[in-house]
């Protein structure tokens, strides 16, 4: 553990991810607390004014203050992007699981709706399912779910193939452990690892996704002060308050980079210690 | 060869139906009565069954899937609900070339950018401009595709002036005719409409593309009959361009058949912002009104599209690389 320990506080992209994704999580948790501003209030008399004393990052068309709703956003793009992603690997790391322990006939079922989902382009999918089930952030996590757990599927799938004849597994079948405690006892923890590093970089993705879907008013609804919902508004604005097509932006920007940031040092954390052991 | 490609067509055959089983799945995914959610609080009962029997919602499911499916192997996706009744087959055509031309030149500048920048890249490992080209990759992959299309209005149209903000010039076909006919002029236009959506539309790709050919010209470099071209005596240029660039340009490929898909997704969210008027600014405007033959029409031209392009990317590999094919 020490070595492990050692070896992350060398990488500077864990560092600096783990230290930027901690701040952001940190904001979006103490949001109300970071700011006298109410992020509902609206003040006409202040609407659209630039960054400055006494609005750091500025107000919106309705005088609202830019840092209160880029602050409470975070809560919103997080919530909708962990659940998305935790609604992915479980479907993922389930299918995953069985298309590789069980394989025949199984796996070649699971493989070609792989496939399938795999055919359509990422965003569309979300679009064509939040066209169906409606705008809302519960269906945009849902969403983000079914466009993204054949990633987890794949890379499963391929582990437990891979260690579904070690001598271990032959042992405890030999001995009558059921199927489903195999799989969730013996082959699940195997796959826990890989599983973290692509659900950290996948939480990247999902916040692109989240803040897309708000963007074309499909996923968090206003007035919840969502960062893509807030640059759709700032696009009606550019010319007089530019600092609204910006601000929202970086804060997307530095989310996605600081679990980009994480998962590529866990990823590479977790290669170097399969090297050495 | 034969073989491999049959085996993939195959494969296809196969996905080609379970992507009609998806699209045809959406309208029932929708919560309660598509045709009265469709139809808003306004409809009679009468409307509403009135519109049950046009989009056949009256018959049993089995039925209403056979008979999607073999309307669609005729070209026939349906009528629009809310665009006058249009066939949603013929809507898609007209905006298809719009949408393939901002792809298309979106694809090249991403392979003219990302290409070169790998290459000096890796050649030049750990330099200045190694360092400075990996770190904006690593903040370009970060910026939503439509923030980074607002930053591009905000500086280019807003600030500078120098390319409209909104629309389409002449076809790019007609501006090249225009071109040989001795008119420069629609070219021009063309261009200065293309540039800002197809550069936000290539900024995954240039991104993927300079990070694959960095690594995979890294790889190549170490390998021994580089170090024999070397040690011949061939000079640095030549090592990198004849001998190690060959190699490692063909996972640029996979990239190409891969980005296809970011590239038709993100042209739907660029044309929003760019009011381009292809297919995704069809398909936008029917999401906002729930349009779901044109969603539907939509969704599977584009998938289909895309199972093409890599199904075309898979056999040219192949063709390029006998490993794959007898592998």
């Amino acid at each position: 553990m020490p070595v492990v320990l050692a070896r992350a506080r060398r990488s500077r992209a864990l560092v600096l991810g783990a230290a930027l994704a901690g701040l952001i999580v940190l904001v979006a948790a103490l949001a109300p607390w970071l700011t006298p501003y109410d992020p509902f209030q609206m003040a006409m008399a202040e609407r659209l004014q630039p960054p400055g004393w006494s609005h750091p990052l500025g107000t919106d068309m309705f005088g609202r203050d830019l840092w209160a709703r880029v602050a409470l956003g975070a809560r919103y793009s997080l919530a909708v992007a962990c659940l998305g992603v935790s609604i992915a690997s479980a479907i993922g790391v389930t299918v995953g699981l069985l298309a590789g322990y069980y394989g025949g006939w199984v796996d070649a079922a699971i493989s070609r709706v792989v496939d399938v989902f795999l055919a359509f382009p990422v965003i569309l999918l979300a679009l064509a399912l939040i066209a169906a089930l409606g705008p809302s952030p519960a269906n945009a996590m849902v969403a983000i779910g079914l466009v993204y757990w054949t990633t987890y599927a794949r890379v499963v799938r391929v582990l437990v193939m891979a260690t579904r004849h070690e001598e271990y597994v032959v042992a405890a079948r030999a001995v009558g452990v059921r199927d489903a405690r195999i799989l969730i006892r013996h082959l699940l923890p195997n796959v826990l690892a890989p599983v973290i590093v692509l659900a950290t970089l996948g939480m990247g993705a999902a916040i692109v996704i989240e803040s897309t879907l708000s963007f074309l008013g499909l996923g968090v609804q206003p007035p919840a002060p969502s960062w893509g919902w807030t640059l759709a508004l700032g696009m009606r604005y550019m010319r007089q308050a530019p600092h609204l097509a910006v601000v929202p932006g970086v804060a997307i920007m530095l989310t996605v980079l600081a679990f980009n940031l994480l998962g590529d040092g866990l990823r590479d954390l977790t290669d170097a210690r399969s090297r050495s052991g | 060869m034969l073989g491999y490609v049959a085996r993939r067509l195959a494969q296809m055959i196969v996905v080609l139906l379970g992507i009609s089983v998806l699209v045809f799945a959406l309208l029932h995914l929708v919560p309660g009565d598509p045709a009265a959610i469709l139809l808003g609080q306004q409809a009679t009962a009468q409307d509403i069954v009135r519109l049950r029997h046009v989009m056949g919602l009256d018959r049993p499911l089995w039925d209403q899937f056979v008979r999607y499916v073999t309307r669609a192997a005729r070209g026939d996706l349906g009528t629009s609900i809310f665009l006058g009744g249009q066939p949603v087959t013929a809507l898609i055509a007209t905006r298809l070339p719009a949408t393939a031309e901002l792809a298309l030149t979106a694809m090249a500048c991403a392979v003219a950018i990302g290409v070169p920048v790998g290459v000096v890249s890796a050649v030049r490992q750990y330099s200045v401009i190694d360092i400075v080209g990996m770190a904006v990759t690593q903040v370009g992959i970060s910026m939503p595709v439509f923030w980074l299309g607002m930053l591009l209005i905000l500086v280019f149209s807003l600030e500078l002036r120098w390319l409209p903000t909104f629309g389409r010039g002449a076809p790019l076909t007609a501006a090249f005719a225009a071109l040989l006919a001795g008119r420069g002029a629609p070219l021009l236009d063309s261009a200065r409409h293309l540039a800002m959506p197809a550069m936000t539309l290539a900024l995954s790709a240039v991104v993927l593309i300079t990070r694959m050919v960095r690594s995979a010209m890294l790889e190549v470099l170490g390998q021994d009959y580089v170090r024999t071209a070397r040690s011949k005596g061939l000079s640095a240029r030549a090592v990198t361009y004849r001998h190690a660039l060959r190699n490692a340009v063909l996972p640029v490929l996979t990239i190409v058949g891969l980005q296809a898909g970011a590239l038709l997704g993100g042209a739907v969210v660029t044309a929003t912002i760019f009011g381009w008027p292809g297919v995704g600014q069809l398909l936008i405007n029917a999401i906002g009104q729930r349009d779901f033959p044109i969603i539907q029409g939509t969704a599977l031209v584009t998938a289909l599209v895309f199972s093409g392009i890599n199904l075309a990317v898979d056999i040219a590999y192949a063709w390029l690389d006998p490993r794959i094919r007898y592998g």
